[in-house]
């Protein structure tokens, strides 16, 4: 796989097909599925616990608005995610092309993937931060190395926005 | 007692220009329209005799905001009950950069906001931060014809 | 507060010769005393206490996806962004705002929506 930036995209090339199929998961993965616990973090409290007027104001007016804010970002990189799909060589490695003004909802898409991942397995700080460890079958391993994979690309995107000042959007 | 305070306005800090006159004029005024409103609990406003903005540096705000609550950095606006209303200048610009006000319209909001502190509004609860939110708006929005 | 102005101090120089130069002597030095909160004032006497931002630590966001959301929400530059950061992820949080609370409540809006855990708290 090659990361670069070309002009205003950014450009993920020779994408293997086990790659290429992690990314197309990046939409569905950031739905927490009813599962408590990446609901829980990804609609985090506001306030202390005893804030109940503020937290339950909370849920009424400013929740809506943000699931409008993660729904959008989800939406754009469902968009941008269509390219990987029908190539006519299935097993075939392929590129994805990222426009740099896509760049924060890209940033927003990968973190609730990796926020609601995390929640629903209950990683640990020292399981995330082993980047060595190889996926060995196990659906949670999998996806241990799906939730560092995008961060990997999140590194990648926030190298690039922050060299460029003027992509921020 | 039942009075008008007399309402002063001190410049204890350098680091940014202000234009003092008008400033004091629009403390004049806007404490008198904050004593036109009923106040929702016991006003101090009503038994002060004397109110004085003061205008420090984010220095000597943090130096109050340790002293007092033990809390590192500074603040926007920090209000005594016994009338003393201290604003940070600079506080202020940083804010107005932000939220793209100006640092004029800042200090005013602060002053306006510690006046009703002492007029008996309070922001604890949300309904009473709305409250104070909306009347907080009303005053300057009348004195200033922005919000 | 008060403030004594000490005014310049004109003096008569005389050289060698006798001729005689009136000198000022400048600047104008304002001396600021701020005014001195009275002795027995309390944390009790504080009508206004601010509400803080604070921000909590989660191992799953990127440090430096943290430091770009501080700077870009509150404009901080990359050291004091990183300062924060970094407390977040020592001390396990970090006040990075203090003030009025509408703004605080949209600070916290704010972070939230790039999926930071932030909270609203009172000062005391």
């Amino acid at each position: 796989m090659e990361i670069r930036r070309q002009g205003d995209t950014l450009e993920i090339a020779e994408l293997d097909p086990f790659l290429a199929e992690l990314l197309r998961q990046v939409p569905e993965s950031t739905n927490p599925d009813g599962v408590e616990a990446a609901e829980k973090r990804i609609f985090s409290a506001p306030a202390p616990a005893d804030e109940h007027e503020l937290c339950t104001e909370w849920k009424q007016y400013v929740e809506p608005e943000l699931r409008r804010i993660f729904r959008s970002s989800t939406e754009v990189v469902a968009a941008d995610l269509k390219m990987l799909n029908g190539s006519k060589k299935p097993f075939a490695n392929c590129t994805l092309h990222i426009p740099i003004r896509h760049a924060d909802a890209w940033l927003n898409a990968l973190n609730q993937a990796r926020l609601v991942i995390a929640s629903k397995y209950g990683f640990t700080e020292g399981e995330l931060g082993d980047h060595y460890r190889s996926p060995i079958g196990s659906r949670r391993d999998l996806s241990l190395f799906q939730v560092n994979f995008y961060g990997f690309l999140q590194e990648f995107i926030l190298q690039e926005i922050q060299g460029h000042p003027d992509d921020s959007t | 007692m039942t009075g008008v305070p007399e309402i002063t306005v001190q410049n204890a800090q350098r680091k940014v220009r202000l234009a003092l006159a008008p400033l004091r004029q629009f403390a004049v005024d806007a404490l008198q329209r904050c004593l036109a409103l009923a106040e929702p609990a016991p006003s101090d406003l009503r038994t002060l005799e004397q109110v004085t903005l003061v205008l420090v540096s984010d220095r000597r705000m943090s130096a109050l905001h340790a002293q007092f609550l033990q809390i590192t950095g500074p603040t926007d606006v920090i209000t005594f009950q016994h009338g003393d209303i201290f604003v940070s200048v600079e506080t202020a610009a940083a804010n107005a950069r932000g939220f793209r006000t100006t640092t004029d319209h800042e200090v005013r909001l602060y002053l306006v906001h510690g006046l009703l502190h002492l007029h008996g509004f309070d922001d604890t609860t949300p309904a009473q931060a709305r409250l104070m939110e909306r009347t907080q708006q009303h005053l300057l929005r009348a004195l200033t014809g922005v919000e | 507060m008060t403030w004594q102005p000490l005014r310049g101090r004109g003096e008569v120089v005389r050289d060698g010769s006798g001729e005689s130069t009136a000198v000022v002597r400048l600047p104008f030095t304002l001396a600021l005393e701020m005014p001195e909160l009275e002795q027995e004032t309390r944390e009790e006497d504080l009508l206004d206490v601010p509400w803080q931002v604070v921000v909590h630590n989660d191992p799953v966001n990127l440090m430096s996806y943290v430091t770009m959301v501080f700077q870009k929400v509150f404009g901080f530059s990359p050291d004091r962004a990183e300062k924060h950061m970094l407390e977040v992820h020592r001390e396990g949080r970090s006040i990075v705002w203090s003030g009025l609370r509408e703004r605080a409540e949209l600070y916290v809006q704010q972070l939230h929506g790039y999926l930071l855990l932030a909270t609203i708290e009172r000062a005391r």
